[in-house]
């Protein structure tokens, strides 16, 4: 390949590494939420749910 | 004008809905588009006369790179949307695409700095569209970093909407750097007005890797706004409904 192989497998390496973590990364957070959320839910079932959204501090979300 | 579709827009329910039935669409039609992208790429187009193989990672390079600026175009679209009409989606659009956008700004970044090592015998420069780049990752940063300092959504929404559109003047500066000033980074391949530089057997690959980048881009989007959704929705009933459907499964 030239010597220049190396270059090309590492920068395809990256990508395929890079894109399957990004998939990964939503579909395990969609998990942890939805188990978090019922499990909120169990401890605190909110008799008064409504269609209006809430704000509340301290979600963070990657 | 289909004023319709905008109060649809504003319903997260619908967007979620309506997330979930293109999202498979995106990710295989992406997933495909990038395989036969890139077999075609590394294996059956020609190498190049003066580069050798080196020159392979264009059909990775190059369209993580348009990305990286699309992304943020979308972004400032959304800022402004947001910040004139105050729909929730728009925030949501934000929060999600940040993420993504980073990513691809650094894999743009990643494959550039491995591309010039054989080809300019340096991995980096400061050359005006190297920098910018990097200024495009340090504002994906900024708008990650700020959504998760505040506390407040409504605060987090505009500031990081006002963060994205003072941010935005990088994107021209990008795309132009390689014609306004002396760059060591090549000028365009591509232009609206003139052919390609590159024969067909050269730019079609990339051609296909760049809409499958965009496909892909696309379902990780849905995936992560869904995500918002049912974050900030979770008080509602559909999406309590929802997650007591989820859990039995």
């Amino acid at each position: 390949m030239g010597g220049h192989g190396l270059y090309v497998w590492l920068s395809y390496g990256a990508g395929v590494l890079v894109l399957l973590l990004s998939y990964f990364s939503p579909v395990m957070r969609r998990k942890s939420l939805i188990r978090e959320l019922a499990q909120r839910h169990r401890r605190d079932p909110r008799s008064g749910s409504s269609n209006a959204p809430h704000s509340e501090n301290g979600d963070i979300s990657v | 004008m289909n004023w319709t579709f905008f109060h649809k827009l504003g319903s997260p329910k619908w967007f979620y809905d309506i997330a979930e039935k293109f999202l498979p669409w995106f990710l295989w039609f992406g997933i495909v588009l990038l395989v036969t992208g890139s077999v075609w790429g590394l294996a059956f187009a020609p190498p190049d006369y003066q580069q050798g193989e080196s020159f392979r990672i264009i059909y990775l390079h190059v369209p993580t790179a348009i990305l990286a600026q699309s992304c943020y175009m979308m972004m400032a679209v959304a800022a402004v949307v947001g910040l004139v009409w105050r729909m929730k989606i728009t925030d949501m659009f934000i929060a999600a695409a940040a993420p993504i956008g980073a990513a691809f700004t650094f894999l743009a970044l990643f494959t550039g700095a491995v591309w010039g090592k054989p080809t300019w015998g340096t991995w980096w420069v400061w050359d005006a569209r190297l920098t910018a780049m990097l200024l495009l990752l340090f504002l994906y940063f900024g708008v990650m970093a700020l959504r998760s300092a505040l506390e407040d959504q409504d605060l987090a929404a505009r500031a990081s909407a006002i963060l994205v559109l003072v941010g935005v003047v990088n994107i021209p500066i990008i795309k132009y750097s390689v014609e306004w000033w002396n760059t060591l980074h090549q000028p365009a391949t591509f232009t609206l007005t003139e052919k390609p530089a590159m024969p067909p057997e050269m730019w079609l690959p990339l051609l296909v890797m760049v809409i499958g980048v965009y496909c892909f881009f696309s379902a990780l989007l849905l995936m992560r706004v869904r995500n918002e959704i049912l974050m900030r929705e979770r008080r509602t009933k559909w999406v309590q409904a929802l997650i007591a459907e989820e859990m039995k499964s």
